[in-house]
């Protein structure tokens, strides 16, 4: 065998790299020839040199800074795309003399719809008289009032106004409309004490969640997840983390967990996680591996010490 | 690719942002430690983190499962990375080290560090060491580089790599065996 190949090996070695029989031929080869076991000793000496350099894996401030502006780019560029969309649609099906035509045609339209608007007030009555009908039922909020005309003399008085009109659902909590309502509610609303409640009232469901319908437990488990992942108010997030506790081992669940042990700034709320994955359940499912590496990871470099002993712990358990 | 991966993809290609960003939190980290790994520039990293993901944004929906989904955005990093061409020439420059901060948002200047002599001189040797290392990498190709970052800082198997970069296992070693050699004559003083 030459000897440039063996000069190869050398550092495909220190990458283990090499099949055990190349290992054993370079390992005998070594045995004979110094040439090559001060290459080898050169090549040591340039790994422990090369360590040196900073590493650059662990810096979440720069990961988290990162996803921000990706976010924004992202949603400005959703944007532009759909009106381009819209754009490119026009522009393939119509030619450039049906496009001025049927701008022509747009602003005749727009022209009659603005004339139609400012002649017509006497319609207006009727839907404005549905509106009141609703505001004195009582089941609407009026909100967002604008004054627009009064007549002193006849009485006659022209306003617009927005109407909220209450929505009153009784059902049993593990009603999947309710589920839905109380799912969209812990995600869109701006309340942090309404979001809240949402979770705690869909936390009393999990106990019936075995018989459920997939897709609605999806959705349920999404919101959870967005709301463990995402939400400002702590206290959201814990709820959200215990609710979600129930789900486990569902790998959509384990991975938020993952996420949270890895970007949380809040300890507890990592304590939490941590303490939540129970490895050996995890054995044969295809995201053990990605726990082992978190594992492995937080019990090198979590800045807390429980977390560093429990995560180190769990390990040392499933290895024996 | 799982099939809960699948799923995802399936739902950002129909335009489910949600969706899209749970991909992206599923492989950013990797990206960013790659693009940094590569470039050693806080700014250059970010810069590239947001053109690999501007990419996988606009390729979605013609993405066929053809390969992991994994190695298609390592792909396009890779890709970024060798045709990044690097900030040097903006006004405020961050490094990696300037920007390594406690915990708490303090920068912890290597200034403040320093304890005692000892500490001092064993700290500037490293420094100074790590200094070279990095001027070392600067003379490596693009591609030896690329190759050399990925195989020595990140572990990558070199079959992995050549899946990255489009190109097969023997050319991913001829790149590993050049950038060794060039790093072994630019580092001659602390090898031999």
């Amino acid at each position: 065998m030459k000897h440039k190949q063996f000069e190869e090996w050398l550092q495909l070695s220190l990458y283990q790299e090499l099949s055990e029989q190349e290992r054993v031929l370079l390992d005998n080869h070594l045995t004979t020839c110094e040439r090559c076991r001060r290459d080898f000793d050169e090549l040591e000496k340039l790994h422990s040199t090369l360590a040196h350099r900073r590493s650059v894996a662990a810096q979440e401030s720069l990961l988290l800074d990162a996803r921000r502006n990706l976010r924004l780019r992202v949603h400005a560029k959703a944007q532009k795309s759909l009106w381009g969309e819209v754009k490119n649609v026009l522009d393939g099906i119509l030619t450039p003399p049906a496009q001025v035509t049927l701008g022509g045609i747009a602003m005749i339209a727009i022209g009659i719809l603005v004339g139609y608007l400012v002649f017509k007030a006497p319609s207006e009555k009727s839907l404005a008289f549905k509106q009141t009908a609703a505001m004195e039922a009582g089941e609407s909020q009026i909100t967002n009032i604008r004054f627009l005309d009064r007549d002193a003399q006849t009485g006659d008085v022209e306003f617009t106004f927005e109407t909220l009109t209450p929505v009153r659902i009784r059902g049993n909590v593990n009603d999947d409309r309710i589920q839905k309502v109380l799912a969209r509610a812990l995600v869109s609303d701006l309340n942090a004490g309404n979001r809240l409640r949402a979770v705690n009232m869909i936390g009393t469901q999990t106990g019936q969640r075995q018989n459920r319908v997939p897709g609605f437990d999806t959705e349920v488990k999404s919101a959870l997840v967005t709301a463990l992942l995402h939400d400002r108010n702590l206290g959201v997030r814990k709820e959200a983390l215990s609710v979600l506790r129930n789900y486990l081992p569902d790998p959509v669940v384990v991975r938020a967990f993952l996420n949270v042990l890895a970007n949380e700034k809040n300890t507890g709320l990592k304590i939490a996680a941590i303490n939540s994955l129970d490895l050996t359940t995890y054995e044969n499912q295809p995201v053990n591996r990605e726990i082992l590496e978190m594992f492995k990871n937080k019990a090198q470099s979590d800045d807390n010490n429980y977390i560093r002993i429990k995560a180190k712990t769990a390990l040392q358990e499933i290895q024996q | 690719m799982t099939g809960n991966e699948t799923e995802l993809i399936m739902q950002a290609q129909r335009g489910n942002m949600n969706a899209f960003e749970q991909l992206v939190q599923r492989h950013d980290k990797r990206v960013l430690t790659i693009a940094a790994g590569y470039v050693h520039s806080a700014d250059d990293a970010k810069d590239i983190y947001q053109e690999v993901f501007l990419r996988v944004y606009k390729g979605l929906p013609k993405f066929q499962y053809k390969s992991e989904f994994s190695t298609w955005i390592y792909r396009i990093t890779t890709n970024v990375c060798l045709s990044h061409r690097s900030r040097r020439n903006r006004n405020s420059h961050t490094s990696l080290d300037q920007s390594l901060n406690d915990e708490d948002g303090q920068p912890h200047a290597l200034k403040d560090t320093l304890s005692d002599t000892a500490a001092a001189d064993q700290q500037t040797y490293d420094a100074e060491i790590a200094l070279r290392v990095e001027q070392a990498l600067k003379t490596l190709s693009p591609r030896q580089r690329m190759v050399f970052t990925l195989k020595h800082y990140e572990g990558y198997k070199l079959k992995e790599i050549a899946e990255m970069m489009r190109c097969n296992e023997g050319t991913v070693k001829k790149y590993l065996f050049e950038a060794t050699a060039r790093l072994r004559k630019q580092l001659k003083d602390f090898t031999s």
